[in-house]
């Protein structure tokens, strides 16, 4: 039984702890676990449950270098329990070649930590890795560069790289180009290379037109921005298109040619075509001369500076906005080193990216005290590849002019006045006791019941003592009380006679007597005359012999109380026991 | 023994489902508070009348917040009505009656200047109907004692008591009528019908924010009465135009 109480127990305490334990969950994994020197994997770290706030895992990554995070999420909101999930993405890069662990990424969430499972990952040379997500290719279709059909239209695809040579977070626009002047049957499906070792900015599509040995062609192209995340020898795999082309070259025999007439349309061709594949080679970014304030900003880059306005109060706000732009990967300019003067208060920096050239940092200024205030410049360092040297751009410092009543840095005015300049609802409360308040205890019935046991008790008191009162009226006495009463009276009397104590056995034989009689006549009264009770016993079922002995007995007893006579010991004892047989005999 | 260890085990149980509540119910605050410093009022919003409705939390605190993201929504009327759920709860709050204050006089409503009132509103119900309840079981408990030892010092607390009950009891029930009464609080401005049915004649515009009393209600309609400069209007509004107290 005590086994199975156990059993129970912890199999009930195990769900708790599991129902507990699942609201958070993290698990680790990867897009590949077997890959090349120079290639990158993308390990995820999805971390979902009923919190707001996730925190960024904690990855001690010693056989990998990190390039990039992302990070996206989803939350809800489901009977007031917000739950959601994010996933943090790390382009990871080996650093040799062997089998290697990824370790388990972790968070701490109230004072629990949350791990996930290590992940083990082959790292090979960089000729043992295939080339992963490429169509495959049927027996009867030919991959080509180029395909013509019969009556000189033409489609073919290239590939171009802007540098063969860059250096580490370069920025590299691969371009993939599509030439037709034959009629297509569909749009045309385009598989990406691999572009293992980069980091995929994304695609631009364009389209034109163009002259190619007097033909004209509609050209596609899709230019890709990459940032190369290793360094060393790189090669981004082919492109491969398929089309699909309607040839309208005369049939070879009469069944195709009334098939093609009657579908009004050409015989339909799928061709794959490919590209060549490209290598790059990625140089290090060199260590010498290298700025402290430099954070991986690779390009060329311009810096510029601007207020929205010179002139203002106190008190008032500036924005500041910094703008830089250039052909670079913006990506990698993620601060910039606001300092202002101490009689300015700055405000947090909202950084956006406009577009792939172009990034702004904004700030809100304001100036606290009069007078000629200069925001200093902002510098931006970087590695210029085309100098090959690191370079700084920096803004002009600007001037504004702030007048007005100097202001405390909590905002309120200083000076001679004084009074509210403002009146507004107090802030929120930082909440930190959650307790439900019950709702009014007046409209609850139960509430009522916390009266029932004193009320009870007042009953039970007034009851208890109704009761004594009774007991103590002889008169409510029943009948085996009274001859229980009359039987302790006897008992009194005799303990006296052995103490030698007679003065009161009178009284005890007299009141024994009466209490047998009235118990016996079922009569409430004590105060009844001797003749009454004689005449009480003789309307009774009593037996006449038993009346006799009763009023013998209570004519000895008015003899000796009010007589000068006094009885000895003797005839005590034979009145008392006189009684005892009246009262055995009144019993029966 | 083995009554004792499950005992244990559902104390322990209960003790670690309620941590697991209380410690999501603190992030869905933090986020509330995060939201609210990010000027996203309406997601301010949907956290504390999530926290109010579902999880069935009845805390001054919470009302308090709510009321504060409504006011800066723009709300008045919910964030007036918020701010009564807060004031009940909680009558010595000086934020909660100073905010009360701030969005009755910017609605062009008095706060209540009734001396006994006001003493009567220094408690909230529960306070005064918890301290009626234990002067009422002292009562008891004395009338039982001196039914019992039928001594003269207990006799007179008896009559102290019984003094006090009575003047509880008056108290909680002026406190609960005051309580009680159906108030609410116009949430949009409005137009007051003659009858329970929207053909019915416009009798009155209503500005939002506006303390009425409900005297009954017919099907989605409540018949709703208050003051207009010393003149006693009274009409029917659709329930969800008014948020009761």
């Amino acid at each position: 039984m005590f086994k199975k109480t156990t059993l129970f127990i912890s199999l009930f305490l195990w769900t708790a702890v599991l129902a507990f334990a699942d609201d958070i969950t993290i698990s680790a994994s990867v897009n590949k676990t077997s890959l090349a020197l120079n290639d990158s994997l993308i390990y995820s770290v999805t971390i979902s449950g009923k919190i707001a706030n996730f925190p960024e895992p904690q990855i001690k990554l010693s056989d990998f270098n990190v390039y990039g995070t992302g990070r996206s999420q989803s939350m809800s909101v489901i009977n007031g329990k917000v739950s959601g999930s994010v996933v943090f993405n790390y382009t990871l890069v080996p650093k040799a070649i062997g089998k290697w662990t990824i370790p388990p990424a972790s968070i701490k969430q109230d004072n629990k930590t949350y791990a996930t499972e290590p992940i083990l990952v082959e790292v090979t040379a960089a000729q043992s890795v295939q080339r992963q997500a490429q169509p495959q290719q049927s027996q009867n279709q030919q991959v080509q560069r180029a395909a013509q059909n019969k009556n000189g239209g033409k489609i073919f695809v290239e590939s171009s790289i802007n540098k063969r040579t860059v250096y580490e977070n370069e920025k590299v626009v691969y371009k993939f180009t599509f030439y037709t002047n034959m009629d297509l049957a569909a749009n045309p499906q385009y598989f990406a290379p691999d572009f293992g070792g980069f980091w995929n900015d994304g695609s631009q599509p364009k389209n034109r037109q163009t002259v190619i040995d007097g033909a004209a062609y509609n050209v596609s192209e899709l230019e890709t921005v990459l940032y190369p995340i290793s360094t060393g020898e790189k090669t981004i795999s082919p492109s491969r298109l398929r089309v699909a082309v309607r040839d309208f070259s005369l049939p070879d025999n009469v069944d195709q040619f009334i098939a093609q007439f009657f579908s009004n349309s050409g015989a339909t061709q799928v061709k794959d075509l490919e590209t060549k594949a490209i290598k790059i080679k990625v140089l290090p970014l060199p260590q010498e001369g290298r700025p402290n304030n430099f954070f991986g900003a690779v390009g060329e880059f311009k810096i510029n500076a601007s207020v929205d306005k010179n002139q203002v109060n106190t008190n008032d706000p500036v924005t500041l906005t910094v703008e830089v732009s250039g052909n670079a990967n913006m990506k990698s300019v993620v601060k910039l080193d606001f300092a202002v003067e101490s009689s300015m208060r700055k405000y947090d920096t909202i950084v956006s990216q406009t577009s792939s050239d172009k990034k702004t940092f904004s700030t809100i200024l304001v100036p606290l005290s009069a007078g000629e205030k200069t925001i200093p410049q902002i510098e931006l360092s970087f590695f210029n590849p085309k100098t090959k040297k690191y370079e700084t751009v920096r803004t002009q410092s600007i001037k504004i002019i702030a007048s007005g009543e100097p202001v405390l840095d909590d905002g309120a005015y200083q000076g001679s006045q004084s009074g509210i300049v403002g009146k507004d609802i107090n802030y929120n409360k930082r909440i930190t006791d959650i307790k439900s308040y019950a709702g009014n205890y007046i409209e609850n019935t139960k509430f009522f019941l916390v009266f029932v046991p004193f009320i009870l008790l007042l009953i039970g008191v007034f009851m208890f003592k109704n009761f004594t009162k009774k007991l103590k009226d002889i008169s409510f006495k029943s009948k085996g009380a009274k001859f229980n009463q009359a039987q302790r009276f006897i008992e009194r009397a005799e303990n006296d006679i052995a103490d030698g104590n007679i003065g009161g056995l009178y009284d005890l034989i007299y009141n024994a007597l009466i209490e047998a009689v009235c118990a016996a006549s079922k009569t409430k009264s004590q105060n009844l005359q001797n003749s009454q009770i004689i005449d009480l016993l003789n309307s009774t079922e009593i037996q006449a012999s038993t009346v006799e002995k009763v009023k013998k007995i209570l004519d000895k007893l008015n003899l000796y109380k009010f007589a000068a006579v006094r009885a000895d010991e003797s005839s005590l004892k034979e009145m008392l026991k006189g009684v005892k047989e009246i009262i055995s005999e009144l019993k029966q | 023994m083995k009554k004792f260890l499950g005992l244990c085990f559902i104390v322990f149980i209960s003790a670690l489902l309620s941590f697991a509540d209380d410690s999501s119910v603190l992030n869905q605050i933090s986020n509330a508070e995060t939201a609210f410093k990010n000027g996203d009022y309406n997601r301010t919003v949907e956290i504390y009348e999530t926290l109010i409705q579902v999880e069935k939390i009845n805390n001054p605190s919470f009302y308090y917040n709510l009321s504060n993201a409504y006011y800066r929504r723009g709300d008045i009327g919910r964030a007036l009505l918020n701010i009564e759920k807060a004031y009940k709860l909680s009558p010595r709050d000086k934020d909660i009656k100073d905010n009360m204050q701030y969005l009755l006089t910017m609605t062009g409503q008095n706060a209540n200047t009734d001396l006994i009132e006001s003493a009567v509103n220094l408690f909230s119900l529960n306070e005064i109907t918890a301290a009626a309840s234990v002067i009422m079981i002292l009562f008891l408990l004395s009338a039982s004692a001196f039914l019992f030892f039928r001594r003269q010092f207990i006799k007179k607390i008896f009559s102290l008591l019984l003094i006090l009950s009575i003047l509880s009891c008056s108290l909680t029930a002026l406190k609960a009528f005051s309580a009680l009464k159906d108030k609410a609080v116009v949430l949009n401005a409005s137009i007051l019908k003659s009858g329970p049915k929207e053909d019915n004649a416009d009798i009155f515009n209503i500005p939002a924010a506006k303390i009425i009393t409900v005297l009954s209600a017919v099907d989605d309609w409540s018949r709703i009465s208050f003051k207009d400069n010393e003149t006693a209007v009274d009409g029917w509004l659709e329930n969800n135009k008014i948020g009761k107290f």
